[in-house]
């Protein structure tokens, strides 16, 4: 049987929903595939078209939040005229505003998923880059914009990016103030200084000096082969002569 | 570890903030130090002069950099305790204009922590760039659903937190500066008052107080919203004019710098007679002037209310001050808990004439039906170097608070007045006897 586009999306969010639900109730350990099925009210076996395995499902959750912030950008009014700090952390705080009602599922699963010793798994890889293509955007934004001018490392500092995100969401599961309003000053604080970090150039200006360095390096060493082109030559036929069979 | 132990309350880099300025506070008065015994008399004073300024530029950076209750204090302390050196007031007068604001992300999850939903859901418009810096927090403007004009009082997240370091960091920042002993009680109250400022429900309550009773023609206090006002947002109908400061700046004529004053001046005595509640933060940026020269009220986060007995004993000792009572003067001191009860008859004679000098100086305002700031030119610095002469008088004195706080705010009023050059009636059927 098929069914449409609209039945699966909505399958889909009924199956989060339910696996939010259950591991919130009984841990991840104790929440079973067959009991997620049942209380979103799809087939025991229907369930794996969907999600092939319960860390499949957990990611899946994740991966819809992330969605779903980056939805919730569009309706910012001035987000065009924010710089690139400010829309960082507006996303940032996006994102959390996604994972709040899902507190402690984000609790229970977040350091399993992101946190594993396992190199990163595709799916984790996804969500990765599906941060890193929208932090990107807003680089380049910054960068069209003038506000930036063009960074050498910009795929590093997108890392670096996700890397800082991953700590913002560890501290915010632990921030224990009023409408966690530490981690937005947490936010604000650090991103003020690596934002001031990357306008000044360090970055680039540290690797440019490392280039510099060892592009001269390099280049001293063509010359000396530049110099001695013609032994080398010579070195080459004599050897070439040799290996050609008579 | 506990998990409160995870999370670190930004303690630690507001200290390193705080204490890399003391250290530099520090060395500039070290270098000053150290040269000092090899300069000339007037060599020695104009050092002396550049190492205050150099002090105060740096604590100034350092204040910025802590935005919130370290900046605000010092624009307390600039205005009210006038016992830094000019050099130092000016910079601190310089950070009302300089405060960092928070940014349109911070801004923007301030109001979606009040409201729940996005300020583009809430408002019909909202504009993230404060157009005014409040300081523990900005104003943003912003149209209602039902169209109304509105002033969004946003308050930096946390803020509340940070007050206790802040204040302690304060004090580290102004022990290097010889006017720290003096300043160091009024640094405590006005951690109290802090905590009142933070909160917004109160300011509402304030504000609304005063627009349903102090009804005088040509005052205008914003309308309040509250089912829109939280303890961190305040959201009350905006009021379109122009700073008293800035207003100042385009150069009104005499009669319009002298009606503005009396305005000042008749706010004050009516809300301290008729409503035994004052606004007691006389900052220059909280007096709006419309262009037909009506006065608008801005930030009631810091209100007074006085008992009626206190303000009924303060009223008769402004009538014996004008009067020139000195035996009527001690007694209401004594009734005021000024001069304590035990106090052996030499200590009253000491206190009566301190007080009688003073009497002089503040009567001289009454003396003839106009005061004129603008040719009265020394009346302030006078007043500031009878206080100054005044401190071991002061000290023998348990002085009333409520006392210390009307005294400091119409203090403030009183440098207002001087710096708008204008010319008040003082005289009030309250306060003169004829």
């Amino acid at each position: 049987m098929k069914i449409s586009a609209r039945k699966k999306a909505e399958n889909r969010q009924a199956i989060l929903a339910a696996a939010v639900d259950l591991i919130i109730e009984n841990g991840v350990r104790s929440t079973s595939m067959r009991a997620v099925a049942r209380q979103a009210g799809v087939g025991d076996a229907t369930i794996y078209n969907y999600f092939p395995t319960k860390e499949a499902l957990i990611q899946g959750y994740y991966i819809e939040a992330f969605s779903q912030a980056v939805d919730s950008l569009h309706s910012v009014e001035d987000f065009e005229q924010c710089n690139l700090n400010e829309r960082l952390q507006i996303l940032f705080e996006a994102i959390l505003e996604c994972f709040l009602a899902d507190r402690e599922f984000v609790n229970l699963t977040f350091a399993s998923v992101f946190f594993d010793p396992i190199p990163a798994g595709k799916s984790v890889r996804a969500m990765r880059n599906q941060f890193m293509g929208v932090v990107k955007e807003q680089f380049q934004a910054a960068e069209e914009s003038g506000e930036l001018t063009e960074m050498m490392f910009r795929e590093l500092v997108c890392h670096f990016v996700w890397d800082f995100f991953v700590a913002v969401v560890l501290y915010w599961l632990r921030d224990d103030s009023e409408q966690f309003s530490n981690t937005t000053v947490f936010i604000d604080r650090s991103m003020d200084l690596g934002y001031s970090v990357i306008r000044s150039g360090v970055l680039d200006k540290i690797t440019g000096l490392a280039s510099f360095l060892f592009k001269s390096h390099i280049l001293s060493r063509v010359d000396m082969f530049d110099e001695h082109k013609a032994t080398f030559r010579k070195l080459k036929q004599e050897f070439m002569d040799n290996v050609e069979p008579r | 570890m506990s998990s409160r132990d995870d999370i670190p309350e930004g303690r630690l880099a507001r200290s390193l903030v705080g204490g890399k300025t003391v250290a530099r506070v520090g060395g500039v008065y070290l270098r000053y130090a150290a040269s000092k015994r090899f300069r000339s008399e007037a060599g020695r004073e104009a050092a002396r002069r550049e190492m205050s300024g150099k002090g105060a530029r740096i604590l100034l950076d350092g204040l910025c950099q802590l935005r919130g209750t370290a900046l605000k204090m010092a624009q307390m302390l600039s205005l009210e305790l006038d016992m830094f050196p000019p050099e130092v007031r000016s910079q601190l007068e310089r950070s009302c204009n300089e405060v960092p604001p928070m940014n349109r992300a911070v801004a923007r999850k301030v109001l979606v922590n009040a409201y729940g939903i996005s300020p583009e859901k809430m408002f019909t418009s909202f504009d993230s760039t404060a157009f005014a810096a409040a300081s523990l927090g900005q104003v943003h403007k912003a149209l209602s659903a039902h169209g109304e004009k509105l002033a969004l009082k946003i308050q930096y997240p946390g803020i509340r937190g940070t007050i206790h370091n802040d204040v302690r960091i304060l004090k580290g920042l102004l022990r290097p500066f010889p006017e720290y002993g003096a300043l160091a009680p009024a640094i405590g109250e006005i951690e109290a008052r802090f905590l009142e400022e933070t909160d917004y429900l109160r300011e509402a309550e304030n504000m609304e107080f005063f627009r349903n009773s102090l009804n005088m023609k040509g005052v205008f206090i914003s309308e309040v919203f509250p089912e829109l006002c939280t303890e961190q947002v305040l959201c009350v109908s905006l009021l379109e004019g122009q700073p008293l400061n800035s207003w100042l700046k385009t150069g009104p004529d005499s009669r319009s710098r002298d009606m503005v004053a009396q305005r000042l001046q008749d706010i004050f005595i009516r809300s301290l007679y008729e409503l035994q509640c004052i606004h007691a933060d006389p900052n220059p940026g909280n007096f709006l002037v419309f262009p037909n020269l009506e006065i608008g009220v801005v930030d009631f986060g810091c209100v007074k209310r006085f008992s009626p007995s206190f303000v009924d004993r303060f009223r008769r000792l402004a009538l014996a001050l004008n009067r020139n009572d000195r035996q009527a003067c001690v007694a209401l001191l004594g009734e005021l808990g000024t001069i304590e009860e035990d106090a052996d008859p030499a200590q009253v004679q000491r206190i009566g004439e301190a007080f009688a000098t003073y009497g002089e100086w503040i009567s001289r305002l009454y003396a003839d039906g106009v005061f004129d700031f603008g040719t009265e030119r020394d009346f302030m610095r006078e007043g500031k170097e009878l206080s100054m002469s005044m401190r071991s008088v002061l000290r023998e004195l348990n002085i009333n608070p409520d006392f210390v706080f009307l005294d400091r705010t119409r203090y403030g009023l009183l440098r207002i007045f001087e710096r708008m050059e204008a010319r008040v009636r003082f005289r009030n059927p309250f306060e003169w006897p004829y």
